[in-house]
């Protein structure tokens, strides 16, 4: 049977358009792949931002924040006067001597007794308890001019300065608030005290105003000690129960010489295994079954190295809990990452490379060490450094080798091993630690919210120490592969 | 695993001619090395070199030519023991090295000193990603090397050798990697040159270089048979007419035909050769 033109065309149409309906229809899962791909990345992207933005939010400021320590024996309540110790120059009628500048202070009055609106913007004397988060809980307060001339006035130290704001206490009706900036207040030194004056310039310090009903004049203390204060912030405060002034550096210290430890363990023999096997070990079933038997150690959960390391080395090998126990457990976890990625970046030099210098009459090992090692180095620090990002995040095992929660030194001034520190330089490698990790699990446990924002602010630390090393990662490789086109 | 052979063709596949050897000649000039029924068999069983027996002359160019799979290049490797690298290749027979009669891949002998007298440029080129400096002289610090002044001048004449010194010589401390493809291989022989070897061994040294690399490389090697021996595989049957004193023609792992290059390739004894040259198959 013959087909006319007509027919033959539309034939020619209708396969056409067939094939198009087949191409649509194959084409489906591009479309899908592309959307649900782009979903997943904005999906992915924005649980990363809201993680990071929660962790900001949360422990971003307490990262920030200092505190004082306030020196043993200060009880809180007894008006004592914060703020940086200066030298004065003489004025008026004193003599050159010392004076403090208190940092911003918050007025507390009940309201309806004192008001301190009217006084906003002038200068003012406030008599009342400092108390300890550094407010004054007013008894009396009146304005007096710029040039005040001395008057004496008995009892608690009075303060000069100017109030800039007054709003209601939010919580308390009854309470207004004042943001007062005080004037420096000359301090007379007492007779005896434990720091010199000269030695307190520029530190930030208690100034104990001594017995009450001591006559003075407005504008000068008459201290009975002058003390120090330590200020610290999060990451160089040592563990507390005072969620106010605890900070992560025993933790910090920790996780740095774990880590040290478990490097120093793991990288060397981690290669040196690596180049064993790729290089040297002959190739049938048993070197196959180690390699596979590397594999899986790799994807052994992390709380099974912790309970051998418990057993091996706190129990049986007699370590203790100590910062050898934890880096020897995080070693045995990481080194088949390190053996893996040690054999991944040799075998991705070409053979030709090998063979180039074999043929020049170089030995295996001149062969390892001139070309293999060099032209891999960048794949095996790598992999070695996040290992060890992976070491510094594990909690499970140190939980089990014994990792302390509330320590309040390092490793290096142990108080348990003190006496030997001086004679062994590695005696720090017996002491109690503490993790970062370990601390951020234990925070988070405690009930008070201001732990809370200890254990997001621990977070942030973790997770910026990991980055960072990641980051050093990603450079190395840069550097090292930059010559090496293959 | 046997190894006897037999000089008839297996089952001959339509469009491949049967194949009968023609046996080497005697050649008149001084001997280096000497490949006496040789055999090979790849780790896996595979019988890559049937019965190998020719002569290598002494400062000229031997070539093995013939089609991809005929076992050129696993001869030329045997020559410095590159196949002692992969487990379980197997050498039956011997190449005998001159002057002292050595049986090159006699198992008691160390493949590092085989491979320190005879040296091998790869077909494609593969200089260390170190300095130029640096590539040429590797070889010489395997060796211990350490006189500066030595291995100084050592590499600037294998430099000149490989006619690359001119195009190099003010920036030998950049990467072997930055030069062109033709440079590289030259950097690639001046390598294998600058420990003095006694063979210089070429696996289809141009297949991956342009025309005009190809020619500089031809040159050298012409210039270079003044002091060394060398063999090379081709592909390229002109390249072999044109630099080669001997001509090896190999197929399916079997010498087919050996001769002066001239009769080679004007007056082949063997119909094969003369097949394979006009391109009938290949």
């Amino acid at each position: 049977m013959a087909d006319t033109p007509q027919q033959l065309r539309k034939s020619t149409d209708a396969k056409i358009a067939s094939l198009r309906t087949l191409i649509a229809k194959r084409k489906r899962f591009d479309v899908m792949f592309n959307v649900l791909g782009f979903g997943l990345i904005v999906l992915s992207l924005s649980v990363l931002g809201a993680l990071g933005a929660k962790l900001i939010y949360d422990g971003g400021g307490r990262l920030l924040e200092t505190f004082e320590i306030t020196p043993w024996g200060l009880a809180p309540g007894n008006r004592d006067v914060v703020g940086d110790f200066e030298k004065a120059p003489a004025q008026g009628k004193l003599p050159a001597g010392y004076q403090v500048t208190p940092k911003m202070m918050t007025l507390k009055t009940v309201y309806g007794t004192i008001d301190p609106t009217p006084l906003i913007g002038q200068r003012v004397a406030v008599k009342g308890d400092i108390t300890k988060d550094g407010a004054i809980s007013v008894d009396a307060m009146r304005a007096i001019p710029d040039s005040a001339p001395g008057e004496e006035i008995s009892g608690e130290p009075t303060v000069i300065g100017k109030i800039k704001r007054v709003r209601p206490d939010p919580k308390d009706r009854n309470l207004v608030h004042a943001d007062f900036y005080p004037e420096p207040i000359r301090v007379i030194m007492p007779e005896k005290n434990d720091y010199a004056a000269d030695d307190l310039v520029g530190e930030r310090v208690a100034v104990d105003p001594g017995r009450r009903g001591r006559k003075a004049e407005i504008g000068v203390i008459e201290a009975k000690s002058v003390t120090p204060l330590k200020v610290e912030n999060f990451l160089s405060g040592m563990l507390s129960t005072n969620p106010q002034e605890s900070g992560m550096f025993p933790a910090l210290v920790g996780t740095l010489l774990v880590c040290i430890v478990t490097a120093l363990l793991t990288i060397p023999m981690g290669v040196a295994a690596g180049i064993y096997l790729e290089e040297y070990a002959p190739k049938n079933w048993f070197t196959n079954l180690i390699e596979i038997n590397i594999a899986n150690l790799a994807g052994v959960p992390s709380i099974i190295w912790g309970l051998l390391g418990l057993g091996l080395f706190v129990i049986s090998m007699g370590l203790g809990e100590s910062v050898m126990t934890a880096g020897l457990t995080l070693g045995l976890l990481v080194l088949p990452i390190i053996i893996i990625a040690t054999r991944e970046a040799i075998r991705a030099i070409p053979n030709t490379i090998r063979e180039a210098s074999i043929g020049l009459g170089a030995t295996k090992w001149q062969t390892v060490r001139y070309h293999v090692l060099p032209y891999s180095t960048g794949g095996i620090l790598t992999g070695a450094i996040i290992a060890m990002s992976r070491a510094v995040g594990e909690t499970a095992p140190l939980v089990l080798v014994g990792a302390a929660i509330s320590i309040n030194f390092t490793p290096f001034n142990d108080p348990n091993i003190a006496t030997q520190t001086t004679l062994n330089p590695l005696s720090w490698l017996n002491s109690q630690f503490t993790v970062m990790p370990m601390m951020t699990y234990h925070w988070v446990g405690q009930p008070e919210h201001e732990f809370h924002r200890l254990a997001a602010a621990g977070s942030i630390v973790l997770v910026a120490f990991t980055l960072a090393m990641n980051a050093v990662a990603i450079y190395l490789r840069y550097r090292l592969r930059r010559n090496i086109k293959w | 695993m046997t190894t006897t052979t037999t000089d008839t063709a297996p089952a001959a596949k339509s469009s491949k001619p049967a194949y009968t050897p023609t046996p080497a000649v005697k050649i008149n000039d001084p001997l280096k090395a000497s490949v006496n029924k040789f055999n090979f068999y790849y780790g896996n069983g595979f019988h890559a070199l049937q019965d190998i027996s020719m002569p290598i002359a002494e400062y000229k160019v031997t070539a093995l030519i013939g089609p991809s799979g005929c076992g050129k290049s696993t001869l030329l490797r045997s020559f410095n023991r590159m196949h002692d690298l992969y487990a379980k290749n197997k050498y039956v027979g011997d190449i005998t090295l001159m002057p002292e009669n050595i049986n090159l891949v006699g198992p008691e002998l160390d493949p590092i000193e085989i491979r320190m007298r005879v040296s091998m440029v790869f077909q494609k080129p593969n200089p260390f990603p170190k300095s130029i400096f640096e590539n040429v002289a590797f070889g010489l610090r395997v060796r211990g090397e350490s006189n500066a002044s030595y291995v100084n001048e050592r590499v600037e004449t294998a430099l000149r050798g490989a006619a690359l010194w001119d195009e190099v010589k003010d920036k030998l401390d950049h990467s072997g990697m930055a030069l062109s493809g033709g440079q590289q291989q030259r950097l690639c022989i001046a390598r294998a040159l600058a420990t003095d070897p006694e063979i210089l061994l070429f696996d289809e040294p141009t297949a991956a270089l342009d025309p005009i690399s190809t020619a500089k490389v031809e040159e050298l090697v012409i210039e270079l048979k003044k002091t060394v021996t060398i063999i090379i595989v081709t592909h390229n049957m002109q390249q072999g007419a044109r630099i080669a004193d001997y001509t090896a023609f190999m197929y399916l792992g079997k010498l087919i035909e050996f001769d002066e290059t001239n009769k080679i390739f004007t007056t082949p004894s063997n119909p094969m050769t003369e097949q394979y040259l006009t391109g009938r198959f290949g």
